[in-house]
């Protein structure tokens, strides 16, 4: 299951919305600002280490909703 | 007749606190749990101990840009990397049950009544005749005479009593999103303006972070 998030443009600070699933696949994303360039994109190297730290958030709202329910 | 339920008897013994308060209580209780599971989760994901201390997890993006030669035309894509902490990009948010309703519905019904229905049947039946006969020389005179009695009674009972009690109790529990604490938001902020580059003034001056505008 993915999410979505966003981080700051480094190049004009607009919005760049970021899919958790497609971030993980090496799908780039472009900045929201339309005169802006910049195209996004998680580093190989990262891809471990986000991938881990995403199945646990998963966890974590799983946990949460059932305590709830 | 039998005499009505009291009201205000049957609800003297209900319990609304405990009616009121356990839900309340499960809530708080819920919202405790999911703000530790939280808090452990940032920490243990998103920080690493180096001497004692946490320090981010940082990860690498790559940035691709357009480049544009003086005369107009497209140049060949700059790409630069830059590290930014994990903790930027998860979606944190206080999830905490946010809305408790406790419906709590009684219904108290009583009702008696009570229908007598009596009636008795009894038949009787009684039937005479009479015959009398004189004769007087040349006269002779017959009397006939007939006397019937028929008598019926029905006698039956009938008994009604209802009563009922409805009771309807009803907990919704609505978790969504809070508003994280101050802190944690500062530092994210914190974390998120470090996405910006550093630039290098030509004079060997000492580095100066450009400032960013951020768009809303």
């Amino acid at each position: 299951m993915s999410f979505q998030t966003n981080i700051p443009c480094p190049d004009c600070g607009s919005n760049i919305l970021i899919d958790s699933t497609l971030l993980l696949s090496g799908e780039k994303f472009a900045c929201t600002n339309e005169a802006c360039s910049a195209v996004l994109s998680l580093d190989e190297s990262s891809i471990t280490q986000v991938r881990d730290a995403f199945d646990k958030y998963e966890e974590l709202k799983r946990k949460s909703q059932e305590s709830t329910s | 007749m039998t005499a009505l339920v009291s009201m205000a008897q049957q609800f003297s013994g209900l319990p609304i606190k405990s009616l009121i308060a356990a839900p309340l209580n499960a809530a708080t209780d819920a919202n405790g749990r999911m703000a530790r599971a939280q808090t452990q989760f940032m920490l243990s994901t998103c920080f690493e101990k180096e001497g004692g201390e946490l320090k981010p997890i940082m990860i690498k993006f790559k940035l691709t840009r357009s480049v544009v030669k003086p005369d107009g035309t497209a140049g060949t894509p700059v790409e630069l990397s830059f590290d930014l902490p994990l903790l930027t990009i998860i979606p944190l948010n206080s999830l905490a049950v946010d809305d408790v309703k406790v419906h709590f519905e009684m219904e108290v019904k009583s009702s008696n009544s009570k229908d007598n229905e009596t009636s008795s049947e009894q038949e009787t039946a009684a039937k005479a005749d009479i015959t009398a006969k004189y004769n007087a020389g040349l006269f002779s005179v017959e009397v006939h005479g007939s006397v019937s009695h028929n008598s019926k009674t029905t006698s039956s009972s009938k008994e009604h009593y209802e009563s009922s009690n409805q009771a309807k109790y009803e907990i919704d529990v609505h978790a969504g999103q809070l508003p994280l604490p101050k802190g944690v938001t500062t530092i994210i902020d914190a974390f998120t303006a470090n996405v910006a580059p550093i630039q290098l003034k030509p004079t060997g001056a000492e580095p100066q972070k450009t400032t960013t505008t951020k768009k809303t």
